[in-house]
């Protein structure tokens, strides 16, 4: 035994394999660490530059964008102080810095670090960041700042430090234990490889090795009993394999000189013998076939199912079905080919077991031989028998010897009667003509008997049992025997007269189609399965001719265009549009594709309609309806049962309706009772006489406002002249009635305007003398007034007798105590005239385009004057009007207007309340204003009906009204609200209860909106 | 000779003006500061992006930290386009040759806002008192200024602060009577703090916001004055009026800006003093 060095034994390579995995892992522990350390630091870092990022960019924006350098430099200088940053510098889009702290300005800025530097050893390592500053995709600027890594760097290095000197403390330690250990363990290991060695070399006794009670003694214990055992059985053996090598040498010398196939199969099957004649014949060597499954390896796999039957039987007895015969059966080469073999099997039985022996010869190329003669056989009996064609064979002397079934159902008899008949007899053809052909290889001039031995496309007659005249087409072949002698003919025949039947009939069908491709109004044209033009008919040209004129262009240049967008298409769709524009024409088609097989593939006709005029028509009617769904008024189009059937978006949008609540309803849903029976009368007339009906009618929207209409209604008629359809063009002209009315109303203002104004002039004259006048009087008579009291007092006797005789007749006292109050009541007369001219005068002032500043109390004492007569002998009217309230932004005439409306409705309520209570007592009218903050309010109160609250919602719709015909428009109220909320931007409101009154609100800013 | 030689070196300093302002190669548009310059920026990113697009150099969006230093940088032509209320766009007119392109067709008004519930109702119910004003050289407190002198009122004293939110809440918090802003300013209030305040008085129509046009880009006036009514027709230009109450464009109506004349004397003395 040589001696061994540390790392060749055991414990020392065990002790080299721990110590060295201990390393490993003790590196893998301390780098893991080292790198986890690194990959938190540098997140850390990372994280502290996303941290600061957003944050110095958010602050820096705004001063950014206003330039705002001082504070830039404060952000900087403040996000400096929080620590952690080495510098910060920000730079504006031109690459001025505008802010920087801790870097010298006369240094360049560093480059945006790519990577964390913690590894390397720089005196101040750093980690550089460079961001863009943008708002909104506006670059701003450039932020640089500096992370410090130092203190990071420092506690990386302190880590490894102390994990590697752990490290290899622990190495020491382990090394020196597992030293011991390994010396114990192996203690008795030198002498049992020592003991192992000898008897490998042949020493059966070597040294005995110590024995002892544990593990170690126990394995010297078992080597020392192996050692005695094996020695014992290694002289049975060489005396038994002398006598056994004896006996094969004179068994391998029989088998190697037989040629047939000798095999032997041991109890489990598999082949234990394989001589040269087998290696031959299946193709295996026999050191291939020896030890495989016999039967997997030999027997087709439809024989492997009776070898698992018959095999433990075997086994058991030494008997079996093949043990003892020979058979036939099938073999499998190692090529794959089957081939047949004759097997001879018995039985040996063999160290306690039975053991096969099979002689195999092979018969394949006999047995094929004698299988192919029996099938040519059969093949030409079937062919004969099957032929559908006639078939006859003839024998040298001409005489039938042979025919098939085809045959005799052809003619009508039997082949027992045809057998043996000469071969003449069968046809209509003259005798000669037949034995000629039927003996045409006796004729040495004849051709084709030199090349073919064979004549076809004989043209004989039949002769049926009828005597009927059946043209055939044969084809005749010799039949010649083993040295090529004839012995007789073979001809096939086959029925022609339906053949040239249906030729005929192709032929008149051709021409059918050829005239029916030409008179079809469509355009056609065929093409070959190349694609090319086959035919085209007339339609087609004269297409060619219509739209080469149009477009300008030469007949063959309109068919290359018209035949290349065909092809283009066509392999798309079996119909499609197509067209051809030059210019500004453009010609439309739609084209047909049918395919056809034919003999050389697929061909197609394509029939082509010119769609140009139903195009142009189709968007006519496009854009026609685009129009009726884009505008503004209403169209609906109804049957002549009057149920509608169309309605465009307008419709909907100005009836409130629903689609589906219109279509399929009667088209008085719209009218209901506001239209009088007698227009409805007329317009039905109209339009049932075919006439168009217009004129304007009030409708009821779904909710339940009602809108006035412009209404024109067509008759529609089709081809023929009878009615189907009237169409309804209706549009809601509510607003251009009201902005007419009120248009009305301010005419006739102005006109009273300036009438009032003339009027006013006139008056204000003479009543300006009359008021002098009377004043005069009034002055004289207080005058005149002491002497005739003093004349009155003074005695009769004293007068002359005139004045006492005047005296008698006047009567002094009645005329001093009545004239006064005569002149005083002249003076109320005359200052109520001024002061009613003057009403008129402001009232119907003529307004302007423009608001102005008006004193609303002095406007609203004009309309209280003005519309007096209106609720004089209804109530009695009281104001409650703020002397302090400011002049208001408006239109005073549109606000006079309003007034007097609501005046007026206020006393036609109070009338009708007075109506229903049946008294005669005069109700109030309160008519009040006051400042509240920016506006102004005037409160309108009356004694009056008040409005029932089912009406209340509805007192502003245009066109309400309560009052009865002629008494009210029901647009008093509507053109109120719309001056006071569209043209003033204030409100008017109301507050009524039933039987008691209504107080209307109207609001006014007092800045001009 | 002499008047020669000035000549072709005023030539010579033209031609290296153009030159720079080429070579440059970006297109400065200021905006006064009417509110922080992040919303300033967000509001005309649509204009500086069509800009860009449209005469093809880079659009940059400017402003600054108040209106003194905006008027200051604007006469110092930093700006191509400047855009600021009528008062300072007559200024920069008349003292840094800009030209007047256009303006927003939303009327631009001021006002004196009070309490709702408080007992100013009338100018002179502001003597002795504190009112609010944003930046001295805004239109708001000049014309909020004249409005105190129209009415005889001398106020305690005239605080200056940065947003018309600050105005509002000065007021409803007391620590002024009244404050000037802009009705538009006034609108946008937030409506329970618009609902504490109401208007004392209101200007007419004053020139609002108006794009000014630095001389030097003169040459392309046509093109920039074309791409700004381009941009208008855009969604992005409708969806930004309409969120800024600007409904459109329009031109400068005649004398618009001269009627500016009185509150740009204002600026130019509150600029002079400042320097």
């Amino acid at each position: 035994m040589k001696r061994m060095y540390p790392w060749q034994t055991v414990r020392g390579r065990l002790l080299f394999l721990a110590i060295g995995l201990e390393a490993l892992m003790l590196t893998v522990l301390i780098t893991n660490s080292i790198r986890l350390l690194q990959s938190a630091m540098s997140n850390q870092v990372l994280s502290q530059a996303q941290q600061f990022s957003p944050v110095l960019i958010a602050a820096l924006t705004a001063p950014l964008a206003a330039r705002d350098y001082a504070t830039m430099q404060a952000v900087v200088d403040e996000s400096r102080i929080m620590g952690g940053l080495d510098y910060i510098v920000v730079v504006d889009r031109y690459g001025h810095r505008i802010a920087a702290n801790g870097w010298p300005a006369a240094m360049p800025l560093p480059e945006s670090s790519k990577e964390l530097s913690l590894f390397e050893n720089k005196k101040d390592p750093r980690y550089n960041v460079t961001m863009p500053i943008e708002f909104q995709h506006q670059p701003l600027g450039m932020l640089h700042f500096g992370i410090n890594l130092s203190q990071l760097v420092q506690a990386r290095k302190e880590l490894l430090l102390q994990g590697v000197g752990i490290a290899a403390i622990e190495v020491v330690l382990s090394s020196a234990l597992l030293l011991l250990l390994g010396f114990w363990l192996t203690r008795h290991m030198t002498l049992l490889t020592k003991a192992s060695l000898d008897v490998a070399s042949g020493n059966l006794s070597p040294s005995l090795l110590p024995e002892g009670d544990d593990d170690v003694g126990q394995l010297g214990t078992a080597f020392n009993i192996m050692s005695r055992v094996i020695k014992e059985r290694v002289a049975e053996l060489t005396a038994a394999k002398e006598t056994a090598e004896a006996g094969e040498t004179k068994l391998r010398s029989i088998t190697h000189s037989a040629n047939d196939a000798i095999l032997m199969m041991d109890p489990q099957g598999a082949i234990s013998y394989w001589n040269p004649a087998a290696e031959q014949i299946l193709g295996y060597q026999a050191e291939e076939a020896l030890g495989q499954d016999l039967h997997k390896l030999l027997a087709p796999e439809q024989d492997r199912i009776a070898k698992e039957e018959v095999f433990p039987e075997f086994l058991r007895t030494g008997c079996g079905n093949a043990v003892g015969k020979t058979l036939e059966m099938l073999a499998k080469r190692k090529d794959g080919q089957e081939i047949t073999v004759a097997l001879s099997m018995s039985a040996v039985f063999l160290y306690g077991a039975w053991h096969a022996v099979g002689i195999l010869r092979d018969i394949t190329e006999r047995k094929e031989s004698i299988r192919l003669l029996a099938q040519a056989k059969e093949e030409a009996d079937t062919i004969i028998r099957n032929f559908l064609d006639t078939l006859i064979v003839i024998s040298t002397d001409l005489k039938i010897i042979r025919v098939n079934q085809a045959t005799c159902d052809l003619l009508g008899v039997s082949e027992k009667e045809l057998i043996g008949k000469n071969v003449s007899e069968l046809f209509h053809d003259s005798e000669e003509h037949v034995q000629s052909v039927f003996s045409f290889y006796t004729d040495r001039d004849h051709q084709q008997l030199e090349h073919k031995q064979e004549l076809r496309n004989i043209e004989l007659c039949y002769r049926n049992i009828n005597g009927d005249r059946l043209p055939m087409s044969f084809n005749i072949s010799l039949l010649l025997d083993d040295d090529g002698a004839v012995t007789g003919v073979v001809a096939g025949a086959k029925d022609v007269s339906r053949l040239r039947l249906a030729l005929d009939k192709i032929a008149l069908q051709k021409e059918y189609i050829e005239t029916l491709f030409d008179i079809v109004p469509e355009g056609l044209l065929a093409l070959s399965p190349s694609r090319e033009v086959m035919k085209q008919n007339q339609a087609f040209k004269q297409i060619l001719l219509t739209w080469s004129k149009r477009l300008d262009m030469t007949p063959e240049e309109c068919a290359r265009s018209l035949i290349e967008k065909i092809l283009e298409r066509q392999a798309d769709n079996d119909t499609f549009t197509i067209h051809i524009r030059r210019d500004d024409t453009t010609a439309y088609f739609r084209c047909s594709s049918t395919v056809l097989t034919v003999l050389e593939g697929i061909a197609s006709v394509v029939s082509i309609e010119d769609i140009t005029d139903e195009r142009k028509a189709e968007e006519e009617r496009r854009l026609l309806a685009t129009v009726i769904e884009q505008t503004g008024d209403s169209v609906i189009i109804g049957g002549t049962d009057e149920v509608i059937q169309y309605v465009n978006p307008a419709a909907l949008k100005n009836s409130g309706f629903s689609e589906n609540e219109l279509i399929g309803g009667i088209s008085h849903i719209f009218r209901d009772v506001l239209l009088d029976a007698s227009v409805i009368a007329e317009l039905r007339n109209t339009v049932t006489n075919g006439l168009i009906w217009h004129g304007h009618y009030k409708s009821r929207r779904k909710d339940d406002s009602i809108i006035e209409e412009d209404v024109t209604i067509s008759p529609v008629r089709n081809e023929e002249g009878e009615l189907t359809h009237y169409v309804a063009i209706k549009r809601d002209i509510t607003e251009m009635i009201l902005l007419q009315r009120q248009l009305l109303q301010a005419q006739k203002l102005e006109a009273i305007g300036q009438l009032a104004a003339g009027i006013a002039h006139e008056i204000n004259t003479p009543m300006q003398y009359i008021q002098n006048n009377v004043s005069f009087f009034e002055m004289a008579f207080n005058t005149l007034q002491n002497l005739l009291v003093e004349v009155g007092k003074t005695d009769r006797s004293q007068l002359s007798a005139e004045i006492t005789a005047l005296l008698a007749t006047i009567e002094l006292d009645f005329l001093l105590e009545e004239i006064p109050e005569s002149i005083k009541e002249t003076h109320d007369g005359v200052n109520r005239v001024v002061k009613i001219v003057s009403a008129m005068k402001q009232f119907s002032h003529p307004g302007g385009n423009d608001k102005v500043a008006t004193d609303l109390n002095r406007a609203l004492d004009s309309t209280i004057t003005v519309c007096r007569n209106e609720w004089k002998y209804a109530a009695e009217m009281r104001t409650d009007l703020d002397p302090d309230l400011p002049l208001v932004p408006c239109f005073p005439d549109q606000l006079n207007q309003v007034v007097l409306n609501l005046i007026i409705n206020a006393s036609h309520a109070i009338q009708d309340h007075n109506k229903l209570v049946a008294k005669d007592d005069l109700g109030r009218i309160t008519i009040g204003t006051r400042k509240d903050g920016a506006w102004v309010e005037i409160q309108i109160s009356d004694t009056g009906s008040g409005i029932p609250e089912a009406i209340q919602p509805r007192i502003f719709d245009p066109f309400f009204t309560t009052k009865e015909v002629g008494k009210g428009t029901g647009q008093g109220l509507a053109i109120a609200h719309d001056i006071i909320v569209n043209k003033h931007m204030g409100s008017i409101k109301f507050i009524s209860t039933p039987g008691e009154g209504t107080t209307f609100l109207i609001r006014l800013p007092i800045l001009s909106a | 000779m002499k008047r020669f030689h000035t000549v072709i070196l005023l030539s010579l300093l033209l031609l290296l003006s153009t030159g720079l302002a080429s070579a440059g190669d970006v297109f400065v548009i200021g905006v006064a500061p009417h509110t922080s310059p992040r919303v300033i920026l967000e509001m005309y990113a649509p204009l500086r992006l069509h800009m860009e697009k449209t005469l093809g150099m880079p659009v940059e969006i400017v402003t600054a930290p108040n209106f003194d230093i905006f008027a200051q940088r604007c006469l110092a032509q930093e700006f191509d386009i400047a855009v600021t209320t009528g008062h300072q766009a007559r200024l920069f007119q008349k003292d840094a040759h800009y030209s007047p392109l256009l303006t927003y067709k939303a009327e631009f008004k001021a006002v004196v806002l009070v309490l709702a519930r408080g007992t100013m109702k009338e100018p002179s119910d502001l003597k002795e008192k504190d009112v609010l004003g944003l930046s001295p050289a805004s239109l708001v407190t000049l014309w909020g200024q004249h409005w105190l002198a129209e009415n005889k009122v001398a106020p305690k004293s005239i605080k200056y602060v940065s947003a018309s939110d600050s105005v509002a809440q000065l007021i409803i918090s007391g620590e002024a009577v009244a404050g000037f802003t802009s009705l538009a300013n006034y609108q946008k209030l937030a409506p329970e703090v618009r609902n504490q305040l109401r208007i004392l008085a209101e200007s007419k129509p004053l020139a609002g916001r108006v794009y000014m046009l630095n001389n030097r880009r003169a040459a392309i006036q046509k093109e920039i004055v074309a791409a700004l009514w381009a941009f208008a027709e855009t969604a992005e230009a409708q969806k930004y009026f309409e969120t800024n109450n600007l409904e459109g464009y329009r031109m400068l109506k005649p004398n618009e800006m001269e009627e500016m004349d009185i509150y740009a004397d204002e600026t130019r003395k509150l600029l002079g003093a400042l320097k």
